[in-house]
């Protein structure tokens, strides 16, 4: 729990917000300016769009993983909801299923394996970690049985992408006209409607009252349940949107597409300053995070490091950014 | 000047906790062989001076000195023969009976004893106290409390102290396993054993104790020897120099006022599974106080009439509403019924991750200005300032977080977060908890003008003198049951103390009632 520190006349609320704000614009600022240093052609037109794409990518899988931090869960099953869908949807594709209804359903997959994970976490208290990646386990291992009927290769669907969905993820992808592939405005978009629930509604703040005090929460009427429920839906009803999103990207169905976000999901969350204990962040604070690790990338990828490097290095940056982060006085009591 | 290295000495020892003193220049002596009863209300500060003896709590001043040694810590308590056995029930749920007993024995590479001799001493040990045959390898979790009190207390005897002390160890016993307590304490009395007894069982102590210290406010009030220990006089020692607050109380009590519908009925009640039943009425207009000693059930009751939780038999009806249905109405505090202050703010209070300003508006987004849509931040803001100004809250930036306040402060925001649900009947549960006195005196002048405006009020506290200017009457709960209520004419520190203790009621007869009785 944090302390009151008005001796010094400091106002703790407020400091602790605009704290993780400037250091992450400091970190963001200083990685830029590294990157486009060290890696020429890092400020090119290109490089910024792809960025932006790859940002869009990881910053809609983080959207539900910080609600889940915010209550102090955690979604593990996010990577294998991603993978999922990802095969399920070429598959729904291949069988002739139009794009709509095929989106819809796997939409609808991604809501209710949310809500699964939601009641079952909240049911065994204290296990969500476990429950949802056991959980997540269970719906790749099953996705790719539905899927790989009349196929030899399990976890991998080949077939013809509708060029819309491919026009959503591509890096040339326009919007109206915009320079910008659709699917970073639909990033955008989200991230708007989520910022201003979250801040101005009484649904918003219900989850920061349940990640605060659980027990003061029931105290005024505010389910616990509802909102662990609502949260684990959401993050499932994303993975499921980004593994669409990424079949447009990567124009065929592979269900270790969604791998490398169990990592970098939760590192986007702390990086951007969500305690994984609950209560304090917020999705603002994700959006800085997951471009902190999307610039990141960029730069080991065009310093010309082997993914093998680029994992060892990725891997140790990790913890000397999170204790930069952890300095914040509020925040070192919290996590 | 005999021989001090042989008893236990406490000389002069003073203790704060941050805002409250616990102890403040307590002397006693504890001779070997002798049973020395410490006794006083509530907060008097026994359990800290046990502590102090124990090293467990150091002494800001003063000195605790064991056969002319004074231990710093736990350890080298116990290396002096001090055993303690704490008011909880302090055992490892998981472990076995034996592993229980005989922890912390063993050191690192050697045993103390072979399995088997543990386990022999174990069963004897228990059955001794028991009476019963128990399995030493029994998992702690699955024996009934009165048995886990025992395995600690087995715990404590096994070392062969030389220095007992008992902080409220008979609490989970009953009336037969109190007297094989007793019996016990007598054979390490024989041996010479220094034996320190904190209790809130007057009756039990009389019985058995050689000497009674008296405690209040941290003060040593008075010493009893002997034959001179009387539950009388004990009582007296424990509330003497509150006859001038009584004094004040009778002219301030609240005489005459008008009450009006009944907005909480309890019949039937029953707190815990076999608990005698009771029936209780709260009506518009009325403060009732609620207390008891730790323990005894007023707590659970609170719970049950703010619909956090049901009672294990009964029916409760908040504002005429059916029961089950007045519990869903109830719980949690809604707008419409009943508004619930813990005391325990930290736990069940505040969003310490959030602002002074939502700490107090979070509920009203749901109830006064409804749960969806937009936040309301006008009239949530002008209802703010109306109750930072009504309490007088010190609250710097509403904007800071709650944690940047004072406890009282804290405890403040959430009165007036209470207030401003409009609600029909507040029920705090110990609310003034680490607040300062003028405080208080707000916080009953606002309660009263909440009762006064038809609002009701049911007030838990376990320090008695704050219902003397305050409550119109006061439940006193004992055995998980409503064991007596005194109304306001008969406030005073001896009645309500009585009442706790379990003393017969004296007051039955008393004028006021006597044709009332007779009749």
């Amino acid at each position: 729990m944090s302390k009151p520190d008005d001796s010094k006349g400091n106002v703790p609320g407020r400091t602790l917000l605009s704290q993780n704000v400037v250091f992450g614009i400091a970190l963001l600022l200083a990685l830029s300016a590294a990157a486009s240093f060290l890696v020429p052609g890092f400020v090119s037109y290109t490089n910024i769009r792809s960025m932006l794409l790859l940002a869009a990518f990881l910053g809609i899988a983080s959207l539900g993983q910080t609600q889940c931090a915010l209550l102090g869960g955690i979604d593990m099953s996010i990577p294998y909801v991603i993978g999922s869908s990802n095969i399920l949807l070429a598959s729904l594709l291949n069988w002739g299923v139009p794009s709509f209804p095929a989106c819809l359903i796997v939409l609808a997959g991604g809501v209710v394996v949310g809500i699964l994970n939601g009641l079952l976490s909240f049911r065994l208290q204290g296990q969500a970690l476990i429950v949802t990646f056991g959980l997540g386990l269970a719906i790749v291992g099953g996705s790719q049985i539905v899927t790989s009927i009349g196929s030899v290769y399990a976890g991998t669907v080949l077939g013809a992408v509708p060029s819309w969905l491919r026009g959503m993820s591509s890096v040339a992808g326009t919007t109206f006209g915009l320079p910008i592939p659709p699917i970073a405005i639909v990033w955008i978009a989200l991230a708007i409607v989520v910022v201003t629930v979250m801040s101005k509604t009484p649904f918003g703040r219900s989850f920061y009252a349940v990640g605060g005090n659980r027990q003061a929460a029931s105290r005024v009427l505010i389910s616990e349940f509802r909102i662990w429920v609502i949260a684990y839906a959401i993050s499932g009803a994303m993975s499921a949107i980004t593994g669409m999103a990424l079949l447009g990207f990567s124009g065929g169905g592979f269900v270790g597409v969604g791998e490398p976000y169990l990592f970098t999901t939760v590192a986007a969350v702390v990086i951007g300053g969500t305690s994984l204990l609950g209560g304090w962040g917020g999705y603002g604070s994700t959006i800085v995070g997951t471009l902190v690790l999307t610039i990141l990338t960029s730069l080991l990828v065009g310093l010309g490091l082997s993914y093998a490097m680029q994992q060892a290095v990725f891997g140790l940056l990790i913890v000397p950014i999170v204790a930069l982060y952890t300095r914040s006085p509020s925040l070192r009591d919290q996590i | 000047m005999d021989d001090l290295t042989g008893k236990v000495l406490v000389q002069n020892v003073s203790k704060r906790f941050g805002e409250t003193t616990a102890l403040n220049g307590c002397s006693l002596t504890i001779s070997p062989g002798e049973v020395h009863a410490i006794v006083g209300e509530n907060g008097s500060g026994k359990s800290t001076l046990a502590k102090m003896i124990s090293g467990v709590v150091l002494p800001d001043s003063g000195r605790v000195s064991i056969f002319g040694r004074s231990p710093r810590d736990p350890m080298e308590a116990r290396a002096l023969g001090v055993a303690m056995i704490f008011q909880e029930v302090l055992v490892a749920e998981t472990l076995s009976v034996v592993d229980n007993i005989f922890a912390g024995t063993d050191s690192l590479w050697k045993r103390s004893r072979t399995r088997a001799v543990a386990r022999r001493q174990c069963r004897d040990l228990l059955k001794r106290f028991t009476e019963t045959e128990i399995d030493p390898d029994t998992i702690v979790r699955n024996l009934p409390l009165s048995v886990q009190q025992w395995i600690v207390i087995a715990r404590a005897l096994l070392a062969n102290p030389r220095v007992l002390i008992l902080d409220e160890s008979s609490a989970a016993l009953d009336l037969d396993a109190s007297a094989r307590l007793h019996t016990e304490i007598k054979r390490l009395r024989e041996s010479g054993c220094c034996i320190i007894i904190v209790t809130h069982r007057i009756a039990e102590l009389v019985r058995i104790a050689d000497r009674a210290t008296v405690l209040r406010d941290g003060e040593v009030v008075d010493e009893f020897v002997g034959a001179d220990i009387n539950e009388s006089r004990l009582l007296s020692a424990m509330s003497a120099k509150r006859i001038i607050l009584e004094a004040k109380a009778a002219a301030a009590s609240p005489a005459n006022r008008v009450v009006g519908d009944v907005v909480l009925s309890a019949t039937g009640l029953e707190i815990e599974r076999g608990a005698p039943q009771f029936d209780f009425k709260l009506c518009a207009g009325e403060i009732v106080g609620v207390t008891g000693l730790d323990g005894q059930g007023h707590g659970d009751f609170l719970r049950i009439a703010a619909g956090l939780r049901a009672p294990s038999g009964g029916t409760v009806s908040v504002l005429g509403r059916d029961a089950r249905d007045a519990f869903q109405v109830a719980s949690g505090a809604s707008g419409k019924s009943v508004a619930y202050v813990s005391g325990d703010r930290a736990r069940e209070g505040i969003f310490p991750n959030l602002s002074i300003f939502e700490n107090f508006s979070l509920p009203l987004y749901r109830s006064r200005f409804g749960e969806y849509g937009w936040i309301k931040r006008r009239p949530l803001k002008q209802a703010f300032d109306g109750e930072v100004r009504r309490l007088s809250i010190k609250v710097g930036h509403e904007s800071n977080l709650i944690t940047s306040l004072s406890g009282g402060n804290q405890q403040k925001v959430l009165i007036g977060r209470a207030l401003a649900m409009e609600p029909k009947i507040i029920v705090l549960d110990d609310p003034a908890r680490g607040v300062d006195i003028a405080t208080k005196q707000e916080l009953y002048a606002q309660l009263r003008k909440f009762a006064d405006q038809g609002g009701a009020v049911l007030y838990l506290s376990s320090e008695i003198e704050e219902f003397f200017d305050f409550a119109d009457r006061v439940l006193v709960f004992r055995n998980k049951s409503l064991f007596r209520t005194v109304p306001f004419e008969l406030f005073s520190e001896h009645t309500l103390l009585a009442a706790m203790f379990g003393e017969p009621d004296e007051t039955a007869f008393h004028p006021m009632r006597e044709g009332f009785v007779r009749a």
